[in-house]
């Protein structure tokens, strides 16, 4: 009888070496608890599935066997897949085109070897191929609402836990080494002028907005990770500049100069959460933002705060109230100004 | 905003928590539909 293999071709090296199935590690990734449920029921069909590093360094194992790939969007791996016959089957992608650039860019590319593919619905309309787009419901590892939440007089008033990162984070990271380099970061970050597909609202920077104003307020918490690293030097130039390129004010651009946020971020103090559900349930609101502003990007971030029990104030989606009912959460974009939304939350207090 | 709004907020959670919308954004509804293809090929 011919074998039957998955192979999950993933992009992300945290992944390589079948973590994906370690349910202690996969737990602490969001939308990713799907794989353990993946892998216990292609067990009960005698499937194999294992990560694409494990498949080819035993693939003269599987010569014969059908076997078929899922991949994380474009990965270090498909190519060698495919030369040994691995099938491309089913393609998706959970990472918001603020991030996974190479992949949004060559999008269609990518995705016309797949006959399924998984992805957020603001990207349909740039596909072309014979590929069934499916919509990427973010796959949430189930939490019932807390039992016992905290009363409403007990809760605090409002809380932002994220950590801190810039568009195009990736290529912002490396260290600038010569001309060609900083050449390649400018080019890089106006791809928006270039693509169309990358001019939509950054939300990193309204983050920080947000964290100025209400760090000026007495009931406000701030958790997460990296917020030490807020740009200097040149870093704050092609922040500036992107924001430039997707129309923020031009005051934006002096901002992006100030040192005002960090001075926020250290008056407020942020620490790294261990359960995040579980901090968000001690506040009665949550500032809960994307990464940006794309059609259907809805990831776990609002979830977390129903299951908490903590009002969200949403900014991402556009088209959130397609999928999600516009009650149960309050739109950032109702509100003028930050002022008009904490007067919102204290009023009748 | 007052305790009594705020409820209004969490009973549109809760019903939608257990609606049928919410069905699609669990992670045992994403591996049924990856199984699902798969078993039609494999």
């Amino acid at each position: 009888m011919q074998e039957k293999v998955i192979v999950c071709d993933m992009s992300t090296q945290v992944f390589f070496k079948d973590r994906i199935f370690d349910k202690e590690f996969i737990l602490k990734c969001p939308g990713s608890s799907f794989w353990l449920l993946l892998k216990s029921e292609a067990e009960k069909r005698n499937w194999k599935i294992m990560t694409a590093d494990v498949y080819l360094d035993q693939a003269e194992r599987y010569i014969g066997a059908k076997a078929l790939m899922i991949s994380e969007m474009n990965t270090p791996f498909t190519k060698s897949l495919r030369s040994r016959g691995v099938e491309p089957f089913i393609l998706f992608s959970e990472e918001s085109p603020n991030v996974s650039i190479e992949f949004y860019k060559n999008l269609s590319t990518y995705c016309s070897a797949y006959p399924y593919v998984f992805l957020f619905p603001g990207v349909k309309k740039y596909l072309s191929g014979s590929s069934s787009f499916q919509t990427l419901y973010w796959p949430n590892t189930i939490k019932s609402a807390l039992q016992n939440q905290k009363k409403w007089a007990d809760r605090k008033l409002l809380v932002m836990v994220a950590s801190y990162k810039q568009r195009f984070d990736v290529l912002l990271n490396k260290p600038f080494i010569g001309l060609r380099r900083f050449i390649k970061y400018i080019l890089l970050t106006l791809l928006p002028l270039r693509y169309s597909f990358f001019r939509f609202k950054d939300l990193y920077r309204v983050r920080l907005q947000t964290i100025l104003f209400f760090s000026q307020k007495p009931d406000f918490n701030l958790y997460g990770t990296n917020w030490e690293h807020i740009p200097t030097g040149n870093k704050k130039l092609i922040s500036a500049i992107n924001d430039f390129v997707n129309g923020v004010f031009i005051s934006e651009i002096i901002n992006a100069f100030a040192p005002m946020y960090l001075s926020a971020i250290k008056k407020l103090g942020t620490k790294a959460v261990e359960d995040k559900v579980a901090t968000l349930q001690d506040y009665r609101f949550s500032i809960c933002f994307e990464n940006c502003v794309f059609p259907g990007y809805i990831t776990e971030k609002v979830f977390d705060c129903f299951f908490a029990g903590s009002i969200p104030v949403y900014y991402g989606a556009p088209d959130i109230a397609q999928f999600i009912p516009k009650e149960t959460f309050i739109d950032f974009r109702d509100f003028k100004s930050y002022n008009d939304l904490y007067e919102f939350f204290k009023k009748n207090d | 905003m007052t305790e009594e709004e705020a409820g209004k907020y969490h009973e549109a959670i809760n019903l939608f928590l257990k609606s049928s919308d919410f069905e699609k954004y669990k992670d045992d509804f994403f591996a049924e539909t990856l199984l699902n293809l798969f078993e039609q090929k494999l």
